[in-house]
């Protein structure tokens, strides 16, 4: 069953010299249940656009979005309802500095009345654990390491017991020696069944992880199939070109 | 606390350490016409000085917000003569040393209340009773009491608290505007107010069966306070002049030929 | 104010500066007589008549006490008004359709902030209250005041919030929590470390833009120091004075602001 179908999507942007860019020109795709997704493309072709749009931190130009069943791009849809369910990993891990690892964890659930501090402390424990960082929970942020911070955002992301899970470069702003470990904790969330869509260049973590590989350039999708297919067998010659680039060092 | 230090010493220092030096000596007023003067902003001196230097006010006439700045002024050279009413200069003189008034006057006004243009009624009843503390001797007392104290250098033996304000009177509230940095005329002392001005509006109002209340502010925004309404009248030993008249109605003269003179300092004026 | 690491090194620049200013200073006292008894006495005499006779520092006392008045009330005004201003252009900027709102705070900031508060005053002293005469001019004065630091708050709560990295809406809005909550729980608490400080020096600032108010007819700390000239013919003492009593205060003020900086810089570190 499908957890996300996307169907036409445009996105246009109005540069303030009143300038029109079209990033998003059509793309229609679906992820169901359980499935692991990772786009590759090009920088500037559009992948974090479409990654936003998804949970309408972007607003698509037209086109629809529905999850579970429900149009989200509706204008009587509500789209706290909806993101509680789609938890999202930013590339800057974006954690709130001014509030405890245990806060940034319980924060929305028991503001958002879905459980007790009690219930909600209870649950950071156990993703916390989950991460690694189970001993980090009275932590402030800035005293973690970028790796560390990353861990806690998955898990802030995880609080809300979401349907999908929405990674935008999550080990793109990290030392190298701390890409590892992040990687290793989103390893396990995809082996417990999860569901997620990934923008990333670690095209080797990609291509063990992934159900299905969409390859976005100048915003459509111009290849997708098995990480084999699209990584072994390239078809279109933007795709061989762009992996030729970036599976060269 | 050493830059605090510092600056307290600077400002005292600043305002007494340099003084220049002037040969040739003051005789006559009309030598003052191409002399540095001095007036306070928006007074009768300071038409007198215009006049007096023509075109070359632009450069040598400084006015001053307070007298007291004027003054002080002179004392360091800055301007050589200050040009304002006879009696403020004689407390000058009483008051601080080194000072001289020029023989010659320069004019004499007519000091009087002003009002909002085209409030005839209050005009007539303040008229009234100006004239009945003119005719019972209550305004020469006034007069005298501050000639033989403020005049005399003494400032400190008449007390606000004993000025009749004629608090909670029935007819309502006399609000009038001044500037109390005129003595005899009109000064603050401690919360209140003291002055020739100040008891001549008391004994008014008591007159008018209404309390008098003083309102204190610059000079020059006294005749903005008295047309929008903000005072009942002013009073502030406010020379009559034609062009003032254009734009405020007055009261009759309370004080007549009033001098203008010349204050300047001491030993740079010879007889 | 000097931080630890430049108060350890032994003399820097500007203490050697003062120095040589001091000692330039108290030769030109020396040599303008001001060590002689005479002259202290004169000081001292000038120094009772100014401020100890007829318990004439009362009046500056009293002054003192307006001007605080008119400075808190100011404030509490332009706290307000700052609020609801940066409130409406914040959230226009985060996409609330509220275009007229929006023109409406902008001119006022450009406004208020474009003209002097003085003029301000007088337009509201003389113009729009002139007919209110039994309301006291330290309120109009209050609201002058307080207007106009309103747009300087509203810029103040602005900055403080746009400082705040766009990540942290995101991050909060992602988690499902309404722009309101996101604001109040996540971007406010942050902005306000940036922000407190600042409302500080607007108060100090204000503290000094009060002086003013005499203009209008308020006996405030500047225009108590100036009736006091005018009762004792002496120029520099009472100005002075005055001086010294609006350093003290802006000097205690900020040495307390940078106190509070310090202290909420190191809750965020803890
Ligand atoms: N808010 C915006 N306003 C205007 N243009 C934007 C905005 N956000 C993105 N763009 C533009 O849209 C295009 C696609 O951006 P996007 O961030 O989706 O690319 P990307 O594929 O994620 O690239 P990268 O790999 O560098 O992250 C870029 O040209 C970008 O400059
Ligand atoms: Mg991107």
């Amino acid at each position: 069953m499908a957890v996300i179908e996307i169907k036409d999507l445009h996105k246009t942007f109005t540069l303030t010299d009143g300038r029109k860019l079209h990033v998003l020109n059509g793309i229609t795709t679906e992820i169901n249940k359980g499935e692991k997704i990772a786009v590759i493309g090009p920088s500037g072709s559009g992948k974090s656009t479409f990654l936003r749009c998804l949970n309408r931190m972007e607003e698509p130009t037209s086109g629809s979005i529905n999850f579970n069943g429900e149009d989200i791009t509706s204008n009587n849809c509500d789209i706290n309802k909806v993101r509680r369910k789609m938890g999202m990993v930013f590339q800057h891990f974006n954690l709130f500095p001014h509030l405890t690892v245990r806060k940034n964890l319980t924060l929305a659930p028991v503001d958002l009345k879905i459980m007790t501090q009690e219930a909600a402390d209870e649950r950071a424990k156990i993703l916390l654990e989950r991460v690694g960082l189970a001993d980090k929970i009275d932590e402030w942020p800035e005293r973690l390491s970028g790796g560390q911070k990353q861990r806690v955002a998955i898990a802030r992301a995880m609080a809300m017991n979401p349907d999908v899970l929405l990674f935008d470069e999550p080990t793109s702003a990290l030392d190298p020696e701390m890409i590892g470990e992040v990687l290793d904790v989103m390893k396990e969330l995809a082996d417990s069944g999860m569901t997620m869509y990934l923008v990333t260049h670690e095209m080797g973590f990609a291509h063990k992880i992934a159900d299905k590989i969409l390859f976005i350039d100048k915003g459509v999708i111009s290849e997708q199939g098995t990480p084999d297919e699209v990584f072994d067998h390239p078809k279109q010659p933007r795709t061989i070109e762009f992996l030729s680039k970036v599976l060269r060092h | 606390m050493k830059k605090f230090l510092a600056l307290v010493l600077v400002l005292i220092l600043a305002s007494s350490a340099f003084a220049a030096e002037n040969p040739a000596k003051l005789k006559t007023t009309s030598q003052l016409k191409t002399e540095k003067l001095a007036a306070q902003r928006g007074t009768v001196g300071q038409y007198i000085a215009e006049d007096l230097l023509g075109d070359k006010k632009g450069d040598l006439l400084t006015t001053y917000e307070k007298y007291v700045d004027a003054v002080s002024a002179l004392l360091q050279g800055k301007v050589r003569a200050i040009i304002m009413d006879e009696m403020p200069a004689k407390r000058f003189i009483a008051s601080v040393e080194g000072l001289a008034i020029m023989d010659e006057a320069l004019s004499e006004e007519n000091y009087a209340m002003g009002f909002k243009k085209g409030n005839a009624e209050l005009v007539a009843q303040v008229n009234k009773a100006l004239a009945e503390i003119k005719a019972d001797g209550t305004l020469d007392k006034i007069f005298a009491k501050y000639y033989e104290t403020f005049l005399a250098g003494d400032s400190s033996s008449i007390k606000p608290e004993d000025i009749d304000f004629n608090k909670g009177a029935k007819g309502g509230k006399l609000v009038v505007g001044t500037e109390a940095g005129f003595a005899p005329y009109e000064l603050k002392v401690g919360s209140g107010f003291i002055g020739i001005d100040v008891e001549m509006c008391a004994a008014i109002a008591k007159k008018l069966d209404k309390e008098l209340v003083i309102i204190n502010m610059n000079f020059d925004a006294l005749p903005m306070a008295v047309s929008t309404n903000k005072v009942d009248l002013i009073c502030a030993g406010i020379t009559v002049t034609e062009e003032r008249k254009e734009n405020m109605d007055f009261s009759d003269n309370y004080v007549v030929g009033a001098k203008q003179v010349a204050l300047v300092k001491a030993d740079d004026y010879e007889k | 104010m000097r931080n630890n690491y430049q108060s350890r090194k032994a003399l820097s620049r500007g203490d050697l500066l003062l120095g040589l200013v001091g000692i330039y200073l108290i030769y030109l006292l020396y040599a303008s007589g001001f060590f002689t008894a005479e002259a202290w006495a004169d000081f001292n005499r000038r120094f009772y008549q100014n401020f100890v006779k007829d318990r004439r520092y009362m009046m500056l006392v009293d002054g003192l006490k307006a001007t605080i008045f008119m400075t808190s009330g100011a404030t509490l005004i332009g706290l307000i008004v700052g609020l609801i201003l940066s409130v409406i252009r914040v959230a226009h900027k985060g996409g609330a359709k509220i275009p007229v709102l929006n023109w409406l705070a902008e001119s006022y900031i450009t406004v208020l902030r474009g003209t002097p508060a003085m003029v301000q005053l007088l337009i509201w002293n003389f113009t729009i209250f002139a007919s209110a005469r039994d309301l006291n001019t330290q309120y109009i004065a209050i609201l002058a005041f307080g207007l106009n630091s309103g747009a300087y708050i509203a810029e103040i709560f602005r900055g403080g919030i746009e400082a705040i990295d766009p990540g942290q809406m995101e991050a909060a809005r992602s988690l499902g929590l309404s722009y309101g909550t996101s604001m109040k729980r996540v971007v406010l608490p942050q902005a306000l470390r940036n922000i407190i400080p600042m409302l500080f020096n607007e108060f100090i600032a204000l503290l000094k833009e009060t002086s003013v108010a005499g203009y209008i007819g308020i006996d405030d700390l500047t225009r108590a120091g100036q009736n006091i000239q005018a009762l004792t013919l002496e120029h520099s003492q009472p100005l002075v004075m005055v001086a010294i009593i609006y350093l003290v205060i802006v000097m205690l003020l900020t040495k307390f602001v940078s106190k509070l900086e310090q202290w909420l810089s190191r809750g965020r570190r803890r």
